[in-house]
């Protein structure tokens, strides 16, 4: 079994709006081993990025717990705090915004190895500097040049030296390659798994892309406003998604085949606010397979097979499940139930 | 234009210093250079006004209102003080309490304006609500309080200037850091160990140049038009001192019998405006590394 790297427990982040608590990231855990990969996928605006945030600690948790290597970190402040992030790095979605325009390359990636007092002397930092713009790929002509003179794939590859500069053991990733083109995307991805082949780094990875995430992850965590609903290693949710949001986002994947005829669950009905939300599923609004229990009770998060985790009242039920976690048969959901457009009206 | 040291697909090949890249694109805006050439003259003549003076400025002389002459290049005052004199003298108090008042104001300012947008909250109600009293009352009408309570004097008239002009900085300066806080590169500065005064200074402030550059230097016209203001009311400088507006507001009585008195002030007015605006607009451009151009 591998190391443990980083547990996060009931995790709960709220943030202050006019209209009352914002549920962001709501009752949120997992577990991330030494040199593995967690990917946590889910719609705009489900609470993934400020779970990164969170774990990080650039936002302060509500509630819940956070433990690095085995030690308390949720309210660690000042001294020890900045420790901690010589430990856990981000990349950050927008190569653009990300990346101050008034400093060039050099001073860019410096920049944190000279806030943690980590090179001693010019000629040290002009080293380091150099050597992680080489790990990164990044060509070192363009030490001088300031970033609007760069593409995307190149900045993006800035933000990944700098998070690199402090040589931490865990990076959140937080949509790395949603802004770049296709062909860069797979570069950085590659680049991201190369250094942790090498350096044994952990990555959370942030993203809504659901073949990035099948790329590059271990586990994958399903998110849906706030709060967890399927959390499963990767080859197993993508086989057998149990939960029927993360059913719908597996069929919206598109699949290069003439021949395989993929039937697409296009979701429906309104995404459930995260300001207050009432009791029961948060998902009941749009599921396919509603019941009367879902709309009134939490589901519980809960292991229906082994390392596979998922929030449903029905997974058994409608994955046909045995007892034993095996599948007795698959049948296709009735899109519409009568019970689901009264419910809407 | 001259060419870039880059390569066709934009590679910036060498090392070269900021300072020095910024001194290499100031210099290729010509107005720019034009205008920091004439705010040069105009310091080294408030620096030597003792040497290039022909007449002592507080010196009377029968010869009233005279016109401009071989003996009196710009003519002669009311009071028959050499203009030439005057003007050379009235640069020095001019742009010293301008400046000095531009000093005062862009310290209030930054400190009050970037902290007031960083950190937010009570700390940023209470200042910005002071901002808004402040801006209530028109900026003469302010300068003309603080001064009479504070007393005449060089320091004492740039303090009330920067005080009365201190509110619309502050709100700008504010206004810049909100905008900044928010983008991401400020996140990744926390993230990477810096904290609150290194964010400030070093990721925020940077950005809020341009803007900031822009008002100063519009202010510096603005400054001089209101020392001579309160010296027109008895409260900037004294005479026998004298300054741009001074000599202006006492050459109003004789707008429509003599010119000089009220030109070549004027034209000293004019110029320093000119030449502190262009100077600033090229400054701007070139701090902005996105305009290498």
């Amino acid at each position: 079994m591998s190391e443990e790297l980083l547990r996060v427990e009931h995790l709960k982040k709220y943030f202050d709006t006019p209209h009352g608590k914002l549920h962001a990231v709501d009752d949120v855990g997992f577990i991330l081993n030494k040199g593995e990969t967690l990917g946590v996928v889910g719609e705009s605006g489900c609470g993934k990025s400020t779970l990164g945030r969170t774990v990080l600690g650039l936002l302060p948790a509500t509630d819940g717990k956070i433990y690095f290597e085995g030690e308390d970190i949720t309210h660690v402040k000042g001294k020890h705090r900045r420790e901690l992030q010589k430990e856990m790095q981000i990349i950050f979605q927008d190569p653009y915004s990300s990346l101050n325009p008034r400093y060039n390359v050099f001073e860019l990636i410096s920049s944190p190895l000279r806030t943690f007092h980590l090179c001693h002397g010019k000629e040290e930092l002009e080293k380091r500097v150099f050597e992680l713009m080489d790990t990164v790929g990044l060509a070192r002509r363009y030490a001088y040049a300031y970033p609007h003179e760069l593409d995307g794939g190149r900045r993006q590859r800035i933000g990944v030296a700098r998070a690199l500069s402090v040589d931490p053991q865990f990076i959140v990733c937080d949509e790395p390659v949603s802004a770049l083109d296709v062909s860069i995307q797979a570069q950085i991805l590659n680049l991201l798994q190369d250094l942790q082949d090498e350096k044994k780094i952990s990555y959370m990875f942030v993203t809504h892309d659901m073949s990035v995430v099948k790329h590059i992850s271990n586990d994958i965590l399903v998110m849906y406003v706030g709060s967890m609903v399927e959390k499963a290693p990767t080859k197993k949710l993508f086989s057998m998604p149990l939960h029927p949001y993360t059913k719908g986002l597996l069929s919206a994947i598109p699949v290069p085949s003439i021949h395989r005829q993929n039937k697409r669950i296009i979701m429906q009905g309104e995404l459930t606010s995260p300001v207050n939300p009432k009791p029961g599923c948060r998902f009941a609004s749009r599921c396919p397979y509603v019941k009367d229990k879902c709309r009134s009770e939490y589901p519980v998060y809960r292991e229906v097979m082994p390392e596979h985790f998922v929030a449903c009242h029905y997974a058994e039920e409608i994955n046909y499940l045995d007892k034993d976690g095996t599948t007795s048969g698959q049948e296709q959901p009735e899109k519409k139930t009568e019970e689901r457009d009264l419910a809407k009206v | 234009m001259p060419k870039r040291k880059v390569t066709t697909s934009g590679e910036v090949l060498e090392k070269h210093s900021q300072a020095g890249d910024v001194w290499r694109r100031f210099k290729r805006n010509k107005l720019a250079m034009v205008g920091m050439v004439i705010a040069i003259i105009l310091i080294l003549i408030a620096v030597f006004a003792n040497v290039i003076a022909p007449y002592n400025p507080a010196q009377v002389s029968t010869q009233r209102l005279a016109m401009p002459s071989a003996q009196h290049i710009m003519g002669t005052d009311n009071f028959g003080r050499d203009l030439f004199s005057r003007t050379v003298y009235g640069t020095r108090v001019s742009l010293l309490i301008s400046l000095l008042s531009l000093v005062f104001s862009l310290i209030i300012g930054i400190v009050l304006g970037a902290t007031a947008g960083f950190f937010g909250g009570v700390y940023e109600n209470i200042i910005m609500r002071i901002c808004d009293i402040l801006m209530c009352i028109p900026g003469m009408l302010l300068a003309v309080m603080i001064s009479s309570v504070l007393g005449i004097g060089i320091v004492n008239t740039a303090i009330a200037i920067a005080v009365s002009g201190v509110a619309p900085c502050i709100r700008m300066i504010r206004a810049t850091v909100l905008q900044i806080r928010s983008q991401e590169f400020v996140e990744a500065a926390r993230a990477t160990g810096s904290r609150n005064g290194r964010i400030i200074f070093h990721e925020i402030l940077p950005n809020v140049l341009s803007p900031l550059i822009v008002d100063s230097t519009m202010r510096i016209g603005g400054n001089i038009l209101q020392i001579s203001g309160l010296s027109f009311i008895g409260l900037g400088v004294q005479p026998p001192t004298c300054e741009w507006g001074s000599i202006m507001s006492a050459g109003q009585e004789f707008i429509t019998t003599f010119w000089p008195m009220i030109t070549f002030p004027g034209i000293m007015i004019l110029l320093t405006v000119f030449a502190f605006n262009v100077m600033g607009d090229g400054l701007r451009d070139a701090l902005d590394p996105r305009l290498k151009q």
